[in-house]
């Protein structure tokens, strides 16, 4: 998805860090998994971090001399290799309600950026799919409510349609 | 910004929080960005240096206060972005 000048100004100010991605979220419910409180959330990217830097992984023993029973957490020094991210610029993507921090357009707004609503800084982790369909279309980005431009303003039907 | 002193360790980074406009909806500390300036950088921090303007998460960090300034150390790694 090629993303609207705004979002594009946002994404060239912000410089996202390690394997953070920024999400623009879209009205989205999801046919089938629809459990109250969770819900899958859908987004487009924004702008993504380099890469998750790879750390050693050290072995926790659940009990003691029990070696089938150790797990492994990637908790240890960095190994100096840095994974590439699996997402892109513009993918329509599915994530978790989890561990997500949402940026406040009124924070976008007193940085000198452009309104774009709030916006969402999720864990690559947290991503579950790519839409490979949507990741080409516009259609998701040009949505607004009727009888308003693509800016929020309210147009009373005098004005022309063309420049919504 | 205040003047921070005390040598840093490792990849822990010293932030001024600046403060944030308050919105219609409050959101809980696990859901909220926060942003601030970089006062202080260790050795090994490599993300960000010292005037920096970064985005981190409420709960990130410890809260402390230093000189009568409310400051918060974190590691580098918490950090998610940087403002340019």
């Amino acid at each position: 998805m090629i993303l609207s000048p705004e979002l594009d100004e946002v994404r060239s100010r912000l410089r996202v860090l390690r394997d953070r991605v920024l999400v623009k979220p879209l009205s989205y419910v999801h046919p089938t998994l629809i459990t109250p409180g969770i819900e899958v959330q859908k987004g487009v990217v924004v702008a993504i971090g380099y890469g998750r830097r790879q750390r050693r992984k050290v072995r926790f023993d659940q009990m003691e001399g029990h070696f089938g029973s150790s797990l492994y957490f990637e908790d240890g020094e960095e190994t100096g290799r840095i994974l590439p991210m699996k997402v892109a610029v513009g993918d329509v993507v599915e994530f978790s309600p989890r561990n997500v921090f949402i940026i406040r357009e009124e924070d976008l707004v007193s940085l000198g950026l452009p309104d774009v609503g709030d916006l969402l800084m999720v864990w690559q982790q947290g991503i579950y799919s790519i839409d490979p369909t949507e990741s080409q279309s516009d259609a998701f980005m040009w949505q607004q409510p009727a009888g308003y431009d693509r800016h929020g303003n309210f147009m009373s039907g005098a004005e022309s349609w063309a420049r919504a | 910004m205040v003047k921070f002193e005390q040598r840093l360790l490792g990849e822990m980074i010293a932030v001024e929080p600046e403060v944030a406009p308050r919105g219609k909806i409050l959101l809980p500390d696990w859901q909220r960005n926060l942003r601030g300036q970089v006062i202080a950088v260790g050795p090994d921090a490599t993300e960000c240096k010292i005037g920096d303007t970064i985005v981190f998460g409420a709960a990130t960090g410890m809260e402390s206060v230093y000189k009568g300034v409310p400051i918060r150390l974190m590691k580098d790694s918490d950090a998610d972005a940087v403002i340019e």
